[in-house]
């Protein structure tokens, strides 16, 4: 139990989820080392993990308890860092925008945005999909749906890549720093000039008693969105699509009934989420879990795809397969923090993925299996590329 | 008796109630919560732990 797994190093490779299958297997928890080389707990048994992401002795307020342990030092990232009964309150104010309904209301829109970009492809016969494709289609969504000018959106791909899967600790704080300041501006104009879209909606919705949200978690809560919302869903779409092709026999099932999509984008989340580890939370007191004792004030987060392919939870648990019955699996999280803009990308993967297979024929990589290269990061679980050939 | 109020106003059909203690809720087709009209003995504590798993906070246990 004293070995420490260096995460980052693990996932430069395609072998990093069978690698963790057999770790969950043998450990509940682990000890892994994090970007900044402090060590914490890490989860990876699946049953361990829904037990303990509802367990309020593990606090997400890192910023209190833990402040080395926060995602961006010096400011509490709103949701993800809160506990309730702030947490609650603050996440029935932002439920509405993302609950069935209005998710539904963006379909058409979505659709759109899928169409021009694929459009665009042309029939060149080859192209970087992420850069074409996975990328734009969910940043422009949320952008939209955030009232994000398209002109200022050029730097988001550096920010986002800095802040998931950053070469360094500095490369991800100046990343931050430049994102929230780049919000705050956003905010500011908006409180001046009111627009139809999300965060002028915010700037204006006020709680029960009254109180509206600040400056800073309306900055705060934009940034999470603008990364969370779309660079797990550029990531996990590039997976699937490769996962899809890395399975030829599921890939022909696909086709052959487009009516399996639903079924598609869950086995790909589950088979390689894109959010591949939670944020840390900080134990409030002891906490006995897994046969370890986590000491008050330590940190623990929560390997997703590990979880999901626990073979205690999960018949073949390597086995990429649409038929599955699938037992749920935990790429969007569990309990209080669980995702808020899940609706919002599977709604997103369904549409692509069954636009893209419905346009494109053929599909096949466009270089040997084994060139594709990973994000060596430990948060994020994604490619670098996703160079496909392409026809008609 | 437990006795589980739901707040239908904040109620937002995300399941994760039913995650952990799926002897007494579930989703319908409409993502609709649907609660157990009896709480079956010796479920307090996964009850407990629903209530706590909820992002917003729906639900409310009386008589536990
Ligand atoms: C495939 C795509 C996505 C994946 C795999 C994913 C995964 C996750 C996970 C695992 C969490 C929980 C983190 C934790 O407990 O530490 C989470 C939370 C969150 N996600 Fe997502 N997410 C995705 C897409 C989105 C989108 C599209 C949005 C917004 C438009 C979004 C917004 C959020 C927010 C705001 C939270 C924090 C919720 C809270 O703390 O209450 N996510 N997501």
């Amino acid at each position: 139990m004293t070995e420490v797994v260096d995460l980052a190093e693990l996932a430069s490779t395609a072998g990093l989820e069978q690698e963790l299958g057999r770790l969950a297997k043998r450990h509940g928890i682990i000890r892994t080392r994090q970007l900044n080389g402090q060590e914490t707990w890490t989860v990876l048994g699946a049953a361990l993990t829904r037990e303990l992401l509802s367990d309020p002795r593990l606090s997400n307020d890192v910023h209190t308890h833990a402040p080395h342990g926060a995602l961006v030092p010096g400011m509490a990232v709103m949701l993800l860092e809160q506990d309730d009964p702030d947490h609650a309150r603050h996440r029935r104010l932002v439920s509405a925008a993302f609950a069935s309904r209005a998710v539904r209301q963006l379909e058409p829109r979505i659709a759109e945005i899928t169409d021009q970009l694929l459009d665009k492809l042309g029939d060149r016969g080859t192209a970087d999909f992420i850069e074409e494709f996975t990328y734009p289609m969910p940043l422009e969504v949320i952008c939209e749906l955030l009232g994000v000018p398209a002109e200022d959106r050029d730097p988001f791909r550096q920010w986002a890549m800095d802040i998931s899967a950053a070469p360094s600790l500095e490369a991800m704080q100046s990343a931050a720093a430049e994102l929230f300041g780049y919000c705050i501006g956003l905010i500011g104009a908006k409180r001046e000039r009111p627009t139809e879209d999300l965060l002028s909606e915010l700037i204006a919705a006020r709680f029960e008693d009254g109180s509206a949200l600040s400056d800073e978690e309306l900055s705060s809560f934009a940034a999470v969105l603008l990364i969370a919302g779309h660079d797990t869903v550029t990531n996990l779409l590039a997976n699937a699509l490769h996962d899809l092709l890395a399975h030829p026999e599921q890939l022909a099932a696909l086709r052959a009934d487009p009516s399996l999509v639903g079924a598609a984008v869950e086995e790909a989340l589950r088979f390689r989420g894109s959010a591949m580890t939670t944020v840390n939370r900080v134990a409030l007191e002891d906490v006995e879990a897994g046969g370890v004792v986590i000491r008050k004030g330590e940190l623990v987060r929560f390997l997703l795809n590990a979880a999901n392919r626990d073979p205690e939870v999960r018949e073949d648990p390597h086995a990429f397969d649409l038929g599955r019955a699938t037992a749920q699996h935990l790429s969007f999280g569990v309990g209080p923090h669980f995702c808020l803009g899940q609706r919002l990308a599977r709604q997103e993967a369904t549409i692509a993925l069954t636009e893209i297979l419905r346009r494109f024929g053929t599909l096949e990589l466009a270089v040997p299996a084994e060139e594709v290269r990973w994000l060596p990061s430990d948060a994020i679980r994604g490619l670098v590329e996703l160079p496909l050939r392409y026809e008609r | 008796m437990v006795e589980i109020r739901v707040d239908r106003d904040v109620c937002d059909g995300l399941g994760q109630c039913a995650l952990v203690a799926p002897e007494v809720f579930a989703l319908d087709d409409d993502e609709r919560l649907v609660v157990a009209p009896e709480v079956p003995d010796g479920l307090a504590g996964k009850v407990a732990a629903a209530v706590r798993a909820c992002p917003v906070r729906a639900l409310v246990v009386e008589g536990a």
